[in-house]
């Protein structure tokens, strides 16, 4: 059928990355980030990406495990300041100010950028509590009447409040995972953040689990700037309006969801997404 | 047979056999190994078994004491003292008063020598006694009252020793067994709980020896060992762990904590004798040298406990934390260190039982001194169980032998209690 | 098979054999298609009874092909949620069965009329027009059933152009059935008979030129459906 041999030339010729292709900019874009370049130690983690992220808008980030879509989503709330080998360059802007400078306090970006991780992590103290945390310790609050509200408006649009409303005072980890993930989710906004990051956040969930999370963020980008790292991409598919497909540290293609998800210009983007050995 | 490739192959599958043909030896193995586990735990719990019911055993006997009821009379010639004041009543010769009451209710002895004797068997401690007692109620004064004292140790052990008396034994002469046994006959013999035991000091005397001073002591040491040893411990496992950065330095303190844990503990003791006492002058005996000395010793291992429990909280926790942006500091103290403090409380227990049974570093910085008082404070000369307990066993008199077994009694029941404690914290903590 | 659809080179080896196989029956359907047409051709123009009744009776197994695919299409959609190429593959797949089965409809309404007029003891033996309309259109389909086979867009957009010259064809043909019908109107029927076949094969055309565009829809990802041909080649060269 096929010549070997021809095809696999042809391949390597197809798949060479030189920048990125499609259109990795937004004409209102609430965080931009340009050539950014990360390392650890010796390794290049990221290489050269530049992209945006739009304003209300959910973007996907995906691609083969170790591409750095996750490290490069770290990056944009500096939760790799942590790493001590890890180095990062280039320039993120959350609304035109630079987050990288020593003006921008982590503590104070991590506030306006929030994250919900892989796995559901509530802490082990009460409902109420988990969410209570980040108003508290920012002082968001102040009276215990306020900090309810806060509380409660955050589990509503977090879609949990119906199912836990008579027992705040039970333990996070006692919810399902479905629940606990809307937990993190409530936990997050909570704090009243621009932008959420959010790390496969139903990758540990069951399908329907899943499509009560993919929905709540759907809702939630009308009030919040949201990227998502996700290995589903039928789940990039459903919810985000944009994805960036990320190979081994480079920033591959970029474009409106439709367009990548039905004709992708980039051979690897292709290949990645039909299932194809790249 | 080779072109037979379904899925469903109707022929049995020759791993099975393969299979099958080993699994009895294994589950033989298996077995034999749950036997031996079985076995040894059984040994073990056996073994704890002999030992505290041995120790129970020898130690009964120190829980009694033989009391007699003697007919004091308080007269004012025989205490030499003329009038009633307090002051007298404080300096008189209640010695000559006790004598003379004995002599007058053994009529029969004439002898010095076994005057002396017959005096003998009461205890050391009985003209103390019976001042107490007319102190406590001095209209006593010129009357003639019973009066219960405690017997020599001699006496006492021959009492718990013997069915009835009047025979001799290898501490106690015929004479000594004969006046027993008569005061027995009178029925002027109890045998008491030993209250003494518990609100004592320690005493040359066994009948009077108790382990009051010792166990303040190791309390008190106890109490600096935990004041000290927790806070520090916790704070050099958390900055290790959570804030050092990893690096050669931290790498070199990691491999001397891990080394300090394995120092002799004598080592300690030398050290707390040449620094503590020697260079900063601290008194020598006291519980809160001990507690420094032992302090020194528990750290490490709660260093190490405690680096391994906080290690093992899930990193997502404090990503959770910082994602919603609390500071290092806020993560570490709100949800690191609450959901490591279990794992660190049994480091801090096992350390502690540890310093509670150790003598070694005591001996060195004087707590092995003999101290009859019992210490009120921190700087106070004092002594601990298990100093207290090389101390009796090594006396020559028989007594001390159920002594020291009812003084190790004492310490495995403050272990137990401080175990106690730490599983119902911990309890409280893991909720 | 040589073209740019890398359709072996998933991971999953069965997803492979599937898209294969599928793609296969498409092509084998279309063989069957043009084989229709072509007989159709023959009955109407050599007035072959028994050739007009084959034509008539492979209908109904085109029509079964074309159920039989559509089910394997809404499985592989349903278990392999294909993307990208291997979605776009699916899609025109989807329409260019539909696409076949109504050149086979025509094809029929040929073998009818064709009955039809040999009833009536007439035939189109004569009419040279027909014929070579006939035979521009079965060329259109034969290389159009080509062109999908080897993905090639640049004949496809060929085809796509020389739709226009059917359709020329079929306004003379009409015309001179108009004279015809007008200097004899005894004719009219038969004439009748004969402008509906041409109408039957100017649809032919008009479905041989979707395929084509599903063709570059499949390879190029772009619809160029209802466009002009200089748009067309516009979009593709961007």
């Amino acid at each position: 059928m096929v010549d070997i041999s021809s095809s696999e030339s042809l391949l390597s010729e197809d798949t060479k990355i030189n920048g990125t292709v499609g259109n990795c900019f937004a004409d209102d874009a609430k965080m931009s980030m340009r050539n950014v370049n990360v390392f650890y130690g010796d390794k290049q983690a990221i290489n050269n990406i530049s992209l945006d992220l739009a304003r209300n808008q959910v973007t996907a980030l995906i691609g083969p495990s170790g591409c750095g879509k996750s490290t490069f989503l770290r990056c944009m709330n500096r939760m790799n300041d942590t790493i001590s080998i890890c180095r990062v360059e280039g320039e993120f802007k959350l609304d035109d100010e630079d987050i990288y400078t020593k003006k921008m306090d982590p503590v104070l970006l991590r506030a306006r950028v929030g994250m919900v991780f892989q796995k559901p992590n509530p802490f082990p103290k009460s409902i109420y509590e988990n969410v209570a945390y980040g108003p508290k310790i920012h002082g968001l609050a102040s009276n215990k009447a306020e900090l309810d509200e806060i509380v409660i408006t955050s589990l509503q649009k977090a879609g949990l409040f119906n199912e836990v409303k008579d027992r705040l005072d039970e333990s996070g980890t006692s919810l399902s995972g479905g629940q606990q993930q809307r937990l993190c989710i409530a936990r997050s906004i909570a704090v009243s953040p621009e932008v959420i990051l959010m790390d496969e956040p139903a990758s540990a969930l069951d399908p329907i689990a899943t499509a009560v999370i993919e929905e709540l963020i759907d809702e939630l980008k009308e009030k919040y700037t949201i990227a998502i790292v996700t290995h589903s991409m039928q789940q990039a598919a459903r919810i985000s309006q944009t994805t960036a497909y990320f190979h081994m540290g480079q920033l591959v293609e970029m474009g409106s969801t439709s367009q990548i998800f039905t004709n992708p210009t980039h051979k690897l983007t292709e290949n990645y997404i039909t299932g194809r050995f790249g | 047979m080779t072109n037979q490739t379904g899925p469903q192959m109707n022929k049995k599958n020759p791993i099975t056999d393969i299979v099958a043909a080993s699994l009895g030896k294994r589950h033989r193995k298996e077995l034999r190994f749950k036997l031996l586990g079985r076995l040894a735990v059984a040994l073990g719990f056996l073994l704890v078994l002999v030992l505290i019911a041995d120790i129970t055993f020898k130690a009964l006997p120190a829980f009694h004491q033989h009391w007699v009821k003697l007919e004091i009379s308080y007269q004012q010639d025989w205490l030499s003292i003329e009038g009633s004041n307090r002051e007298l009543l404080d300096g008189a010769n209640y010695r000559k008063a006790l004598k003379r009451s004995l002599y007058q209710m053994f009529p029969q002895v004439k002898a010095r020598k076994d005057k002396r004797k017959l005096f003998k068997i009461i205890s050391s401690n009985a003209e103390f006694t019976i001042k107490d007692y007319l102190l406590a109620s001095p209209n006593y004064l010129g009357q003639k009252t019973a009066v219960w004292v405690r017997f020599d140790d001699d006496v006492d052990t021959y009492l718990k020793d013997v069915e009835t008396p009047g025979e001799a034994n290898a501490r106690v002469d015929q004479k000594s067994a004969q006046w027993v046994k008569a005061l027995a006959d009178k029925e002027l013999i109890e045998k008491r709980f030993n209250v003494s035991f518990f609100t004592n000091g320690d005493s040359r005397e066994p009948e009077l020896a108790g382990v009051k001073g010792a166990l303040t002591g190791t309390i008190l040491t106890m109490l600096v060992t935990l004041a000290l040893s927790f806070p520090l411990g916790v704070a050099a496992a958390l900055y290790l762990e959570e804030f050092a950065p990893r690096n050669r330095w931290t790498d070199i303190i990691e491999v001397n904590i891990n080394n300090l844990a394995a120092v002799p503990s004598i080592i300690f003791g030398l050290l707390g004798l040449a620094v503590i006492i020697n260079m900063f002058g601290l008194p020598r005996s006291a519980p809160l040298v001990g507690g420094i000395v032992l302090t020194l010793m528990t750290l490490p291992t709660i260093i190490i406990a405690s680096r391994a429990s906080i290690k093992a909280v899930p990193p997502s926790i404090r990503e959770a934390a910082m994602g919603i942006g609390a500071s290092k500091m806020q993560t570490t103290f709100s949800h690191v260190l609450p959901m490591a403090m279990p794992g660190i409380m049994t480091g801090t227990i096992i350390g502690l039982a540890q310093a509670l049974g150790e003598t070694a570093p005591l001996l060195m910085i004087g707590m092995v001194a003999f101290i009859v008082d019992v210490p009120t404070s921190i700087s106070d000369a004092s002594t601990v169980l298990p100093v207290q307990i090389f101390l009796w066993a090594d006396s020559p008199e028989r007594a001390f032998l159920a002594k020291t077994s009812a003084a190790i009694l004492v310490l495995l029941g403050f272990l137990l209690v401080m175990n106690t404690t730490a599983a119902l914290l911990r309890k409280k903590f893991e909720k | 098979m040589e073209n740019d659809l890398h359709l072996s080179q998933h991971i999953s080896k069965r997803f492979n054999q599937e898209l294969e196989e599928v793609r296969n029956q498409v092509l084998k359907m279309g063989g069957l298609v043009e084989q229709q047409v072509s007989d159709g051709l023959v009955a109407l123009l050599e007035a072959d009874q028994v050739m007009a009744q084959k034509v008539v009776d492979t209908d109904t197994q085109v029509n079964a092909m074309e159920v039989e695919i559509d089910e394997v299409c809404t499985e592989i959609l349903a278990r392999r949620q294909p993307a990208a190429s291997d979605l776009r593959l699916m899609v025109s797949i989807i329409k260019t069965i539909t696409d076949l089965e109504r050149i086979g409809d025509e094809a029929e309404k040929l073998g009818k009329n064709a009955l039809k007029l040999l009833s009536e003891d007439s035939s189109a033996r004569q009419f040279v027009e027909l014929r070579h309309l006939g035979d521009s259109v079965k060329k259109m389909l034969n290389r159009a059933l080509n062109a999908y086979a080897r993905m090639d867009v640049d004949e496809a957009l060929d085809i796509i152009q020389s739709d226009r010259n059917i359709n020329q064809e079929f306004d003379n043909i009409s015309r001179l059935l108009v004279l015809k019908m007008m200097e004899d109107p005894r004719e009219i029927k038969n004439a009748l008979r004969i402008s509906w076949s041409a109408r039957a094969l100017e649809r032919i055309g008009d479905h041989t030129k979707n395929i084509c565009e599903y063709i570059v829809y499949l390879v190029k990802g772009k619809d160029v459906r209802h466009t002009s041909l200089d748009d067309i080649k516009k979009q593709i060269q961007s």
